[in-house]
């Protein structure tokens, strides 16, 4: 039996069982994981695996489940648990009729051409490059390439069809770096759309840079300081905020921001664009997970806000940002790939015009040290002390702290160069951006 | 779930192909999420999980796959892909399966036979008690989850068990708002018990616990930044030390040189009050199982006593890496990762001092009432975690609450520097995010004193 002839089975099940109105968000993974160490294998991982999210209303009242294990009983198991939790639950009855249906195959073959003797050959290299770029260089913890492609299917009330698909690649090197019994570790990491794509020499240089650059580090008086965000790190942030721009937020009063598009929300230096269509994000897709077919649009644009980001249900109508994390998870609130448009000078040209300042070029603990109620954010960093317009010496153990309403109010100069934050999270591609002040941790 | 000749065929089936090693993970997971926002229902699902995880060793190295379909042809076709790219082949003997060894104990109450309205209900119990707590508090979202989770294990090594882990937790936040700021107060209280956990645990006391944590900061001032004492109290404080120790004292970063500790057995890296233990053992924590999940048994594993390290956390593969014994201490979130070393219950052991003592004692410093949560790099053994409730101690007084604290140091240099530890031990319960996917930890200590310790504020 195929996928759509057992999606088309739950259906027919659950209409037996007095559910109706079934809904169903099918997501299959298919991935491809290798990385070497010492020019052999370290661990490779394939996986082909997903599930069905399920959802149908039962007495008036609707009610969602999922499902592993694609066989009969799994859909008598799962009739069985939405008939039990409807009532309780006490959820509105759900319609979901797609506004715009897919009348062409929207996906590609989901056959996965990826040769990957090729990949651990090029690692193999890459792993031997790297080591040779700084002699301070100790040992190669990861070098690796990663593969993702998921397919999609959805289908509404009127068993209308929507499938959807996306993929990536992301190419990793991290190392660790020794001088006079001081050490440090970094990590690199790229997203691209094939493997051909990815260029591990420069991943592996920028790995090394950052390794070497922070040894020997030391912390900082207390103060406060004009900050310069290296663009990974207003990546990483601006990640983590991201929820102040849900409308839902913004209604609970869980967000600061104001409920008024136009309305100012930060300089008129800051624009940021979501692009579901961008060829090196993460999250390319024609559709949400909700069947809205969606577009590029702005979040903030010169500092106006342009977008709050919704999903549709009884209060809200759907900006295009309804995704679920997986098939297990409800909708909810989510962006594709998120790009901070970028100035026009260099980073280096921004640092030659500071006087004395930090330039934080890495931030941990965003999963805690982030309040997206208040905007507050304390974080642990690295980066460099600059004095006169040079960088003077390296250091870590600080934090940066402050408050993001304020910060993006508070931006002085993007830098012309971009790059990503965090690859677990949302993709989001920033500049380098200097800020008048934030408070640092020390000593 | 799955029967012993399939899973005996898979293991001969990666032997054949070269793997000195194989091992299949099944499992059956029924799971029950609720989440409620001042008595509305925002998401509520009962589902089951099902899958079969299938790991072999190359060497000193490792290839993973899982899958939901459990037929026999299909378990054998991706053992065999799995193996297809190792170029070296091994010649290895497969000790038999013999009888699969039972670690099941009965549950007094099934969740999976417990009406899922009494869930609803324990939810709203607690609510109610967080709303009444004061007029501040304007949100209380509570998030109810239990889980029964059965699995079976077996090794090339003659490995064969099951085992089934029942666990429930509460997450609880209440949000109190005066003047236009909001503050957030959590507590997380767990077990790996079945519905029964809640005949006894004291809702009212754990919902008026949040509600008070989100008051006692709505007028705090923002932390100050620089270096002071920290006391740090008793329960989940101990995350402290599952960042700043724990994850580097993981085989996973030890065996191959990532740990600020590898290398250092028998040498003293901490404070001589100090004595750090992982325990998988204890009955009905949050962070237990009968057996890890390469299953061997958990138990008590002490990591540092009296300031000397003793020992790591290390899992199958690494032993071979370190030529040491596993520990019980291989885990994984689900089917869906390779099992590695990681934390169960990690704690440490109470000392002489009283709360009381502590603060007197203290100068000027930082009282940290509640966590939030950290991160650790154990290479460098660069640590930090964020506060959620925390008060300044002034002249051996707790005074001021503040908020917006970050601590930040280093695992090696921080242990060193507890100078007290109290006498009122206790585990919090919480989760850890690493290599081998989301797990359920107990996180532990008495009050303990850090006599220096970088805090990062707001001002």
């Amino acid at each position: 039996m195929n996928i759509k002839e057992y999606l088309y089975k739950i259906i027919d099940i659950f209409s037996d069982e007095g559910i109706e109105d079934v809904e169903l968000y099918y997501e299959n993974e298919d991935k491809k994981y290798v990385s070497v160490e010492n020019s052999s294998i370290e661990t490779f991982e394939t996986i082909n695996a997903g599930g069905i999210n399920v959802s149908g209303n039962y007495n008036e009242h609707n009610a969602t489940t999922y499902i592993e294990k694609y066989d009969e009983q799994s859909i008598y198991d799962a009739a069985h648990y939405i008939k039990q939790i409807a009532g309780p639950n006490k959820c509105d009855k759900k319609i979901r009729k797609f506004k715009t249906v897919c009348t062409d195959e929207c996906i590609e073959t989901n056959a996965v051409d990826i040769d990957i003797n090729n990949v651990i050959d090029k690692l193999i290299q890459t792993e031997k490059f790297a080591k040779s770029v700084d002699a301070r260089i100790t040992s190669i913890t990861e070098c690796s390439f990663s593969f993702v492609n998921n397919n999609i299917i959805m289908i509404d009330n009127d068993k209308n069809i929507i499938e959807d698909s996306y993929k990536y690649c992301v190419g990793t090197v991290s190392v660790v770096a020794e001088e006079n019994g001081a050490k440090n570790n970094a990590s690199k990491s790229s997203i691209k759309n094939s493997f051909e794509a990815l260029d591990y020499n420069n991943i592996s240089i920028d790995a090394v840079k950052d390794a070497v650059m922070n040894l020997n580090a030391s912390s900082i008086k207390s103060g406060s300081y004009k900050i310069l965000l290296r663009n990974n790190v207003f990546a990483d942030i601006i990640s983590g905020f991201l929820p102040i721009f849900e409308l839902e937020n913004v209604k609970k009063g869980l967000s600061k921001v104001n409920n008024i598009i136009g309305s100012i929300i930060a300089d008129s230096k800051l624009t940021i664009v979501e692009d579901p269509y961008y060829e090196n994000g993460k999250i390319k897709r024609n559709f949400d997970d909700q069947g809205n077919k969606i577009d590029k649009k702005y979040i903030i644009k010169n500092g106006k806000l342009s977008s709050l980001l919704s999903i549709e249900d009884n209060n809200s109508i759907s900006s295009g940002n309804a995704f679920r994390y997986s098939y297990k998870d409800k909708i909810d609130v989510s962006t594709t790939n998120c790009i901070v448009e970028c100035g026009n000078t260099t980073t280096e040209k921004i640092i030659s015009n500071i006087d004395e300042g930090i330039m934080i070029c890495d931030v941990s603990g965003l999963h805690a040290g982030i309040n997206s109620v208040t905007g507050d954010f304390s974080l642990i960093s690295s980066g460099f002390y600059i004095k006169n317009g040079e960088i003077v010496r390296p250091l870590n153990q600080i934090t940066i702290g402050g408050n993001i309403y304020d910060m993006l109010n508070e931006i002085d100069i993007l830098s012309s160069e971009t790059a990503i934050g965090n690859i677990y999270g949302v993709y989001i591609e920033a500049p380098s951006v200097l800020i008048n002040k934030l408070t640092v941790g020390g000593l | 779930m799955i029967n012993k000749n399939i899973i005996n065929k898979v293991l001969i089936t990666a032997l054949d192909c070269g793997a000195s090693f194989a091992e299949v993970f099944a499992e059956n997971k029924y799971n029950t999420t609720i989440s409620i926002s001042n008595e509305k229902i925002e998401n509520g699902i009962v589902a089951s999980d099902y899958g079969i995880g299938i790991r072999v060793f190359f060497g000193n190295t490792y290839a993973y796959t899982y899958t939901n379909n459990d037929s026999e042809g299909n378990l054998i076709k991706i053992t065999k892909e799995l193996c297809l790219i190792y170029k070296t082949k091994n010649k290895s003997i497969i000790n038999p399966l013999n009888k699969c060894t039972s670690y099941i104990k009965q549950a007094e109450k099934y969740f999976s036979k417990t009406d899922y309205s009494r869930k609803i209900d324990v939810i709203n119990q607690v609510i109610a008690a967080g709303k009444s707590y004061s007029d501040y508090i304007d949100r209380m979202s509570v998030k109810y989850l239990d889980q029964e989770q059965r699995v079976v294990i077996a090794n090339t090594e003659g490995v064969y068990v099951e085992d089934q882990r029942d666990k429930t937790r509460l997450l609880i936040s209440a949000y109190a708002s005066k003047n236009g700021e909001m503050h957030c107060g959590y507590v997380g209280p767990g077990a790996a018990m079945g519905f029964e956990y809640y005949d006894n645990l004291d809702l009212n006391y754990y919902g008026k616990e949040a509600a008070r944590s989100a008051c006692a900061m709505i007028d705090a001032e923002p932390c100050e930044s620089g270096q002071m004492s920290v006391v740090v109290d008793n329960g989940f404080g101990g995350l402290l030390f599952h960042e700043a120790c724990g994850h580097s004292l993981e085989a996973s970063s030890v065996a191959k040189g990532n740990s600020e500790f590898s290398g250092r057995l028998g040498q003293k890296v901490a404070s001589d009050i100090l004595t750090l233990i992982d325990d998988g053992s204890i009955e009905n924590s949050w962070g237990s199982q009968h057996v890890d999940d390469e299953g061997a048994r958990t138990r008590k594993n002490i990591l540092i006593k009296n300031g000397v390290l003793k020992s790591y956390m290390i899992d199958k593969l690494n032993s071979k890496i370190m030529k040491m014994e596993p520990t019980g201490s291989g885990r994984r979130e689900s089917y869906k990762f390779a099992p590695t070393s990681r934390m169960s219950n990690t704690y440490i052991e109470a000392g002489s001092s009283t709360r009381d003592e502590i603060i007197a004692n203290t100068q000027k410093g930082l009282f940290v009432k509640n966590i939030n949560a950290g991160s650790v790099n154990p290479l460098t053994g660069e640590f930090n975690f964020s506060v959620s409730e925390s008060y300044m101690i002034e002249n051996g007084k707790i005074t001021k609450p503040v908020k917006g604290a970050t601590l930040i140091g280093t695992g090696g240099n921080i242990l060193k520097l507890v100078d007290m530890v109290g006498d009122n031990l206790t585990i919090g319960q919480g989760y850890c995010y690493a290599a081998s996917g989301a797990l359920f930890i107990g996180a532990g200590q008495p009050t303990v004193r850090i006599s220096n310790m970088t805090v990062g504020g707001l001002k």
